[in-house]
This record gives C-alpha cells, sequence and structure tokens, in this order.
C-alpha cells in the first residue's frame, strides 16, 4: 500500500483527500498544515509521495516542495490547488513537482495522476535493471559477430581520461541517455581493419563510428525488447579524438564495461536520465 | 540541409540566455563547414532524432566556458573547469537545445533530444556524422561560442 502525506492548511480539503486516497487504496500518513512541521513529518512517516496545496498563509505549496526537495531530492509531490494555469504549472514543474491536480478533486483525475507518477517511474527502474546487460550483449555481439574474435567484459569504473578516440551516440525515446565508446587510436585502427578487411587508410573514424552506430542501436533494441514503451532510439554517432581528451558527464548516472579484445581495450560508458516529467 | 534550420536554435540563445543574466545576445558570422571540427576547449553533443536527425554541438574555449558558467552561477568565481561549472555548461546545452526543439516543434518539426555529452581538452578534432556543418558564433555579453548544427 502505498503511503501519502497531505500538505494543506484547510481541514475541510484535507479531509476530502483523505477520503479519496483511502477508499482507494492509499494510506495516509500524515497531514500537515504549516511549514514547520512539514520536514519533521515527511521524515517520521516516510511517504511514497505527497500531496501539496499551494495557496497556505505562511509558505506557499512551491516554496513546502522546495523544501521537501532540498532533504529528499527523490520526493515525488503532486500539487493539488484551485488555481491552474500556465504560470502556475511553470513554478510547479520549476520545483520538480511531478504531478497537478485541480481542486475540487476529482477522484479520477487524482487516480490517473497518481498512476502516471509511478507508473513512469517502475519502467525507469526496469531500464535501469537492464541497460548495462543490454549494452553488454550488444557489445559483445558486436565484437563477436562482426569480427570473429572473442571478447572478455567486465563492468569497471568510469574514467573520465579518454584514451583518444571517443564515440558519442545521443540516445531518445521514453528516457534519454547516451553511449560513449572510447578506445585508443592503436585500437581503432586495428578494429577498423578487421571490420573493412582491407586498407581503411583514413577511413578510420568512420568505420569506429559505424561499429558505435550499430552497438548503440543493437542494444536499443534488445532493451526494447524488454519493453516496448522505451522506444529508444539512436542518434547519429559524434567522433572526438585527440591525445588529451577528456570526457565529463555530469546529470547523469552512468556504467561503464569494458571489453578486452585482441585489438586492444574497448570501453562502453552509458545512461540513462529520467527526463521532464511530461504532465500538463 | 536547409540553412532555415537553424533560426530555432539561434532563438533558443535568445530566449534562454537572457534568463540566465546575460544582457546582450547576438549572432556573429555563420559559416558552412565540412563534418571535420576542431578545438581547443570544451565542446557540449546533444542528439536529435525525429522529422530531423543529427547533433548540435556548442563548442567554446576554456576562458569562455569558464565565464558562461560564472554567469550562470550568479557571478560565483570559476578559476579552473571544475565538476561544477561542466554541470553549468551541461546544463546549458540542454536547456538551448530543449527550448531549440519547442521552437522547432512551433514550425511543425518534431525531435525529441539526447542527454548531453561534455568533451574537453586540448586539440580536440571531431567529425559529425554530416556532409556539412552550419556553425553561428553566438556572442553573449562578452563570451563567446560556436553553435555547430550537424543534420544528416
Amino acid at each position: 500500500m502505498k503511503k501519502v502525506l497531505i500538505v494543506d492548511d484547510s481541514p475541510f480539503s484535507r479531509s476530502i483527500l483523505t477520503d479519496v486516497l483511502e477508499e482507494n487504496g492509499f494510506e495516509v500518513v500524515g497531514e500537515v498544515e504549516s511549514p514547520s512541521e512539514l520536514i519533521r513529518t515527511y521524515t517520521e512517516t516516510d511517504p511514497d509521495f505527497v500531496t501539496m496545496d499551494i495557496a497556505m498563509p505562511e509558505k506557499d505549496g512551491f516554496e513546502c516542495t522546495e523544501m521537501i526537495m532540498n532533504h529528499d531530492p527523490n520526493a515525488k509531490v503532486i500539487m493539488v490547488s484551485s488555481m491552474k494555469d500556465e504560470s502556475v504549472i511553470k513554478d510547479a514543474k520549476a520545483v520538480k513537482a511531478v504531478g497537478f491536480v485541480q481542486k475540487p478533486v476529482d477522484a479520477e483525475e487524482l487516480l490517473e495522476t497518481i498512476q502516471f507518477v509511478f507508473g513512469k517511474e517502475e519502467i525507469f527502474k526496469e531500464l535501469q535493471k537492464h541497460y548495462v546487460n543490454g549494452f553488454t550483449e550488444a557489445l559483445e555481439n558486436g565484437i563477436v559477430k562482426m569480427t570473429k574474435t572473442t571478447t572478455d567484459i567486465q563492468e569497471v569504473d568510469f574514467r573520465t581520461q579518454s584514451k583518444g578516440v571517443s564515440i558519442v551516440c545521443g540516445i531518445i525515446g521514453k528516457y534519454s541517455g547516451r553511449m560513449i565508446l572510447d578506445m585508443d587510436y592503436e585500437t581503432a585502427e586495428n578494429l577498423s581493419i578487421k571490420l573493412y578487411k582491407k586498407d581503411v587508410k583514413d577511413k578510420v573514424m568512420q568505420i569506429v563510428a559505424e561499429f558505435s552506430n550499430v552497438v548503440c542501436g543493437n542494444a536499443c533494441s534488445i532493451l526494447n525488447k524488454k519493453n516496448k514503451t522505451f522506444a529508444l532510439r539512436v542518434a547519429p554517432p559524434t567522433i572526438f579524438h585527440g591525445e588529451k581528451l577528456n570526457i565529463s558527464t555530469p546529470l547523469i548516472q552512468s556504467k561503464t564495461i569494458q571489453a578486452q579484445t585482441e585489438f586492444g581495450e574497448i570501453v562502453l560508458n552509458v545512461g540513462f536520465t529520467r527526463g521532464d516529467e511530461e504532465w500538463t | 540541409m536547409d540553412v532555415k534550420i537553424i533560426n530555432p536554435f539561434i532563438e533558443a540563445f535568445n530566449n534562454v540566455l537572457p534568463q540566465l543574466g546575460f544582457a546582450k545576445v547576438s549572432k556573429g558570422a555563420m559559416t558552412v563547414k565540412s563534418s571535420d571540427l576542431q578545438g581547443n576547449g570544451v565542446m557540449a553533443i546533444v542528439g536529435l532524432v525525429g522529422d530531423v536527425k543529427g547533433n548540435v554541438i556548442y563548442s567554446m574555449n576554456f576562458d569562455n566556458a569558464k565565464g558562461i558558467a560564472s554567469k550562470m552561477m550568479m557571478g560565483m568565481p570559476v578559476e579552473n573547469f571544475d565538476d561544477m561549472a561542466q554541470s553549468a555548461i551541461s546544463e546549458l546545452s540542454n536547456m538551448l537545445t530543449g527550448n531549440a526543439s519547442i521552437n522547432l516543434s512551433e514550425l511543425g518539426t518534431t525531435v525529441d533530444i539526447s542527454t548531453p555529452t561534455l568533451i574537453y581538452g586540448e586539440g580536440l578534432k571531431v567529425k559529425a556524422k554530416a556532409s556539412k556543418v552550419l556553425c553561428v558564433e553566438i556572442i553573449a555579453d562578452d563570451a563567446k561560442l560556436d553553435l555547430n548544427i550537424a543534420f544528416e
């Protein structure tokens, strides 16, 4: 049973929300009417989500949402307010509220919003669970099938320093992300000779880019087969190379795997972001 | 590639940069380059897939990257291109491309954008998957950066 904390200064509104939520199988673990008790009650009750009124006397719902988000960045706050226009929605999104329900509360609308919030969360968890395996399988497939050699792949720590050649593939879908394949120049050249089977001359970069594109595309289709709502697609690869290259990955939690091959080491880093909640 | 496609991206600078505290945003020279780019400093890359497919690369030297990051952090001094500064420039590329995608959708072109990737260093060489890359210099107060658009 999901636990709810209700933040609203009006006893009448709190009682209506409590009724709707309890009738539909939620447990109301707390009711807060002023900001002074907000964080203490949030911590004590540890709710799965919060319903948040906007117009309140001491601090408004946006400020209270900020207090909660500062305390718990993963908190899920659904705004519940009689005002609903573009500027209010913009403010709600700015404080990272995950949904908006207009007062007077319609039970169906509230339930749909809750379902949307948790459905999205659950699908993201599913992606997080599978993506490392998906990319490992795709990298292995790529090496084994395209070069007819063997490889040993392991998860490793991320290194910001590039080995020399970094291919970036943006990923788009229900969640956006990106993959980076990194290797040194020698590995890139050896790999492309094996893939192209003839003199590669100045085509090394294009060939490794195409290899990356195939690996990333294959990984996305492996993951899309797990859950078609991921709907992952790949942006064209871009190659960055140079002796002193650094890769930075803020805004994203990523995982790194490393393949030992007869051409050298190939490092793959991939991650996804939950992205903006598309609610209106 | 239609040169008009660049306008939603330039508009994004006009929409986003003033919100970050820049007073004056203007467009400098526009050039068409081959798919090979070079640079010293910072490049933030965002992929696009939808009615058009490609990548946008925002490039700038370290001084400009630090200056822009500082402005984004309310004038906090930025001595090194550290984690905070990297995060600021990534976020900037995300905001600009996100805004550009909204501008594109108003013109009837729908695209989704990927998470940005930040690459930095000396002697950066880039090969984009596009026959031509459109490059526009953007001047925001005393900072300069290049907007590179590489569509398939």
